[in-house]
């Protein structure tokens, strides 16, 4: 299991990562979500051991990771633009963790039983292991390579190549895969294909993994848990349910896309004065007179504190399945059938308090 | 306007293509007498020593310059930028100094004996002065493209194999040399023709028991006048040497080398053994470069020996005597002129040399501008003297001037104006490679937009041209200017006994007795080195930012 404790990181004096905790549990994914610049690819790359966290510690079952080079550690690392080896084929770029796993475990031969082992390991050199060739051909059927293995990197599709990084990635038997923005370069039916055979090999392989993305589709469909990074800081954290339902924040709402996010005044009687007029949410803290509040309003919830409003149709657009519906005050609703532009319609709210904003 | 192309064309057909060719039809159809046994075996021996010296050269080369690619690409540490402009500057400097140079630290009259007269070993004259000339020379050729390609190379693929189990050992093995293989073959095959047609080094530092081709070429035709078996030998050179320039244009042209946008960022060193390394590194380099330039100017300037016929006391010390030498006009010296007159020599070949290879080049470059089919055709044929041996064309010069069947011919021959005919041909395609990026930055819209507002044609040329390209003109020239002061294997070759060149007239005081005379080698040296550094500084301050790469 890995747990990272307190990690802190600082680039050119900005911070990057602060006070980050987190665990990853037995054959569970979870998926760290933020902006682009929030510090999730460094926090992978600190997990990976290719750069030192400032503070804090990294743990495998407990123990401390910071003196185990990044090649012994066992994580499986798969990069946003792949990172293939150009040079070799696909065979040799998904063999290449096996036979540097078995070079190191010769040399360790090697160290303990110096001259008995010295014969067969040398010649185990020279060829290729049929065990070896097993393992590549099995996790190239994984991701529906089968007969990709003499073809060169160079010349595969984007969607192949992925596969191809995460074939390279699985074959070593890593005991935590990671992966960094590893859909980010496809375009979107390809990613939603290569999500769903994802989700299917990290069920069935039941490795841990670390899914970084900052595409909130993509971290609702393959995550267990999610963590909202923001800033280099943990603001969420939670299942994809839990997370959507509770945001729990301004920037988190904004961020995920939940409703419209407004923000008001309170008052003294617990209402909010807000653009679009006194509204009365259920807030969990309490707030003084006067203090500036972030409200989520989610369109024709029910339960809760509900709103009532008549507003102004300024703008439709067509969305898919609905009718995308601007309001004033920058309010965006979802409507089956769409209204006129110009008319007055009347929409029920819930009231959500999202606390200081 | 693409007709503007032509007056480069037909000077390089006069003056390149038809010396080869003399070469070529001498060798094969007028003296098939010079194929003997003899010969042949000569040649043959000649051939190996010369790929010999150059193989070792090469390897040693990338011995010093592998690690300092290294050194460069992955840490920054103080004076990297100093130290850098430091391993590129021998690149530009005349052989004559670079020999000199070493000559004054390591030489039997150098500093170096002079300092530890105990440690004092025999330097000129060995096989190490030779490769120790050509690894000073070439080192900045892997720094620059093993280097460059290290820095641009994508730093995941390392960081993918580190995370897949290899130590770094390994990635460095399986992941970072298979990549750099284009790179490293390039910069392998450029040291290779660099140090396969070098010249003045192997003749001043190597002494006569080494010859390669280069010097093998000057020796049968200007100390044995056998044109025939010279012109034999430089037919062997030019195809060796178009063979080396055809493998290295497919290996650049083919080279794969996945890059990032960003740069990897070089780091300082972290754990001690990376310090001690990188120190070392650095000082390793520092005295290598510095060394033998600074020796050049303080050996200059100190009187270590008597002079030649000097009986008596002998001072030590500082002395200015070699310079003032130089003005002074001596019987039984080794000229019959004051020694400066080289200097006045060369500097008027120089200028020579701009006022042509300008008047060629300008028209050239803007016909290149302007991409067609003839321009595309004839921009290999004029980029081609860049690969041609300086000796081959001297003595191409001597073949076809040399029959005194025309007068026109001998007055060309026998005239100063051949020095910089050569010297134009060896300049020209720096001159139109300068010119040309300059040329082509300038956008037509300007032009057009300047003629709309009101402006005479001399009016547009005058407020929109003429500011960008000064620059590349000043550096164009200078450029010229520094490539025909320090030419030394054509002007060996046709350059008159009385219209010494200045490297010319230091190789002859190198090869002198006495004191004095080798005092006046350094005075000279040490005048042509600061030239030269003046010109590279100018280049280097005037050259559009993104250009003038290899």
């Amino acid at each position: 299991m890995l747990t990272i404790s307190h990690v802190s990181k600082t680039y050119e004096n900005q911070p990057l990562l602060t006070d980050v905790s987190l665990t990853v549990g037995a054959g569970e994914t979870i998926c760290l979500l933020g902006a682009s610049g929030s510090g999730k690819s460094t926090l992978l790359r600190i997990i990976a051991g290719l750069e030192p966290p400032e503070a804090g510690r990294v743990l495998w079952d407990g123990a401390d990771l910071a003196p185990i080079p990044p090649h012994v550690r066992d994580f499986g690392l798969v990069f946003q633009d792949y990172a293939l080896f150009p040079h070799l084929t696909v065979f040799e770029n998904v063999a290449f963790g096996l036979r540097m796993k078995s070079n190191t475990k010769t040399q360790k031969h090697k160290d303990m039983k110096q001259n008995k082992r010295l014969v067969s390991s040398s010649l185990g050199a020279f060829v290729v292991n049929p065990k070896l060739s097993e393992r590549v051909a099995e996790v190239l059927e994984l991701v529906n390579l089968t007969d990709f293995g003499n073809r060169r990197v160079t010349d595969l599709s984007g969607g192949e190549q992925q596969r191809v990084a995460l074939a390279r990635a699985l074959a070593p038997h890593p005991r935590l895969l990671m992966f960094d923005e590893p859909l980010g370069a496809l375009d979107r039916t390809l990613k939603e294909e290569l999500l769903h055979e994802l989700r299917a090999i990290l069920h069935r392989t039941q490795i841990p993994a670390i899914y970084v993305t900052h595409d909130q589709e993509e971290a609702f469909a393959i995550a267990d848990r999610i963590l909202l990074l923001h800033e280099g800081i943990i603001l969420r954290e939670g299942t994809p349910a839990d997370v959507w339902s509770d945001p729990q924040s301004a920037w988190a709402a904004r961020f995920l896309g939940v409703g419209n996010v407004i923000e008001g005044k309170m008052n003294g009687d617990g209402r909010v004065e807000t653009e679009l007029g006194f509204l009365r949410p259920l807030c969990k803290h309490n707030h003084v007179v006067g203090e500036r509040v972030a409200l989520l309003l989610r369109q024709g919830r029910k339960g809760g504190r509900v709103a009532r409003l008549k507003m102004s149709v300024e703008d439709v657009l067509f969305s898919r399945e609905q009718f995308e519906v601007r309001l004033g005050g920058g309010i965006v609703i979802q409507m089956v059938r769409p209204p006129k532009v110009g008319s007055k319609i009347l929409v029920t709210f819930r009231v959500e308090c999202l606390g200081h904003a | 306007m693409k007709f503007r192309i032509l007056p480069a064309v037909l000077f390089l057909a006069v003056f390149f293509f038809l010396p080869l060719a003399r070469i070529l039809t001498l060798t094969l159809t007028l003296n098939l007498s010079v194929l003997t046994a003899e010969n042949l075996q000569r040649a043959f021996s000649v051939l190996r020593f010369t790929f010999y010296q150059a193989f070792l050269s090469t390897i040693l080369t990338f011995l010093l310059g592998l690690p300092s690619a290294i050194l460069f690409a992955r840490f920054d540490f103080r004076g990297k930028s100093l130290l850098r402009a430091l391993t590129a500057v021998p690149f530009m400097l005349p052989t004559v100094v670079v020999a000199a140079g070493f000559n004054a630290l390591l030489g039997p009259r150098g500093l170096f004996s002079f300092l530890f007269p105990l440690y004092s070993f025999q330097f000129t004259n060995t096989l190490t002065a030779i490769l120790l000339a050509h690894i000073f020379y070439n080192t900045t050729i892997v720094i620059r493209i093993v280097g460059n390609a290290l820095t641009h190379l994508d730093p995941r693929l390392e960081q993918a194999a580190r995370t897949l189990g290899a130590d770094s050992k390994h990635v460095w093995w399986n992941v970072t040399l298979p990549l750099l293989r284009a790179p490293l073959l390039a910069a392998g095959l450029l040291v290779f023709l660099f140090d396969f047609t070098s010249f003045g080094v192997i003749l001043l530092l190597g002494g006569p028991q080494f010859s390669t081709l280069e010097v093998e070429i000057y020796i049968q035709a200007m100390h044995l006048l056998n044109l025939p078996m010279a012109a034999l030998l430089s037919l062997i050179q030019l195809l060796c040497t178009l063979a080396f320039s055809a493998l290295y244009s497919r290996v650049v042209t083919r080279s794969l080398v996945p890059t990032t946008p960003k740069p990897s960022s070089s780091r300082l060193p972290k754990t001690i053994r990376e310090r001690i390394l990188v120190f070392g590194m650095f000082f390793l380099l520092f005295m290598f470069f510095v060394l033998p330039l600074v020796s050049l100017p303080i050996r200059s300037l100190t009187r270590l020996e008597a002079d030649l016929g000097q009986r008596g006391e002998i001072q030590y010390g500082l002395t200015t005597d070699y310079y003032t030498e130089l003005f002074i006009n001596r019987r039984g010296s080794v000229f019959y002129v004051p020694p400066i007159e080289a200097a006045r020599n060369s500097l008027g070949y120089a200028a020579a040399t701009v006022a042509l290879s300008l008047a060629l080049g300008f028209p050239a470059a803007s016909a290149l501008v302007h991409p067609n089919r003839l321009t595309k055709l004839l921009d290999p044929l004029i980029m081609l003297p860049l690969g041609a041996s300086a000796v081959t064309l001297g003595l191409g010069y001597i073949i076809t001037f040399n029959e005194p069947l025309t007068s026109a011919h001998w007055i060309l021959l026998t005239s100063p104006l051949i020095v910089p005919l050569a010297h134009t041909i060896i300049a020209l395609p720096f001159v139109i490679r300068t010119l040309q990026p300059a040329l082509a930055s300038i956008p037509e819209r300007l032009r057009h937009a300047a003629a709309a507002l009101g402006a005479s044609p001399f009016r547009v040329w005058q407020t929109v041209d003429w500011p960008i390209l000064s620059r590349a003109v000043l550096a164009a020239s200078t450029f010229a200017f520094t490539v025909s002061l320090g030419e030394f294997g054509a002007a060996t070759l046709l350059a008159r006994p009385d219209y010494p060149t200045l490297p010319v007239a230091i190789a002859r005081f190198l090869s002198q007795p006495g004191g004095l005379n080798y005092g006046q080698a350094m005075a000279m040296s040490t005048i042509l080195m600061a030239v030269t550094l003046v010109g590279i500084l100018l280049i280097e301050k005037m050259r559009l930012p993104g250009t003038g790469e290899f």
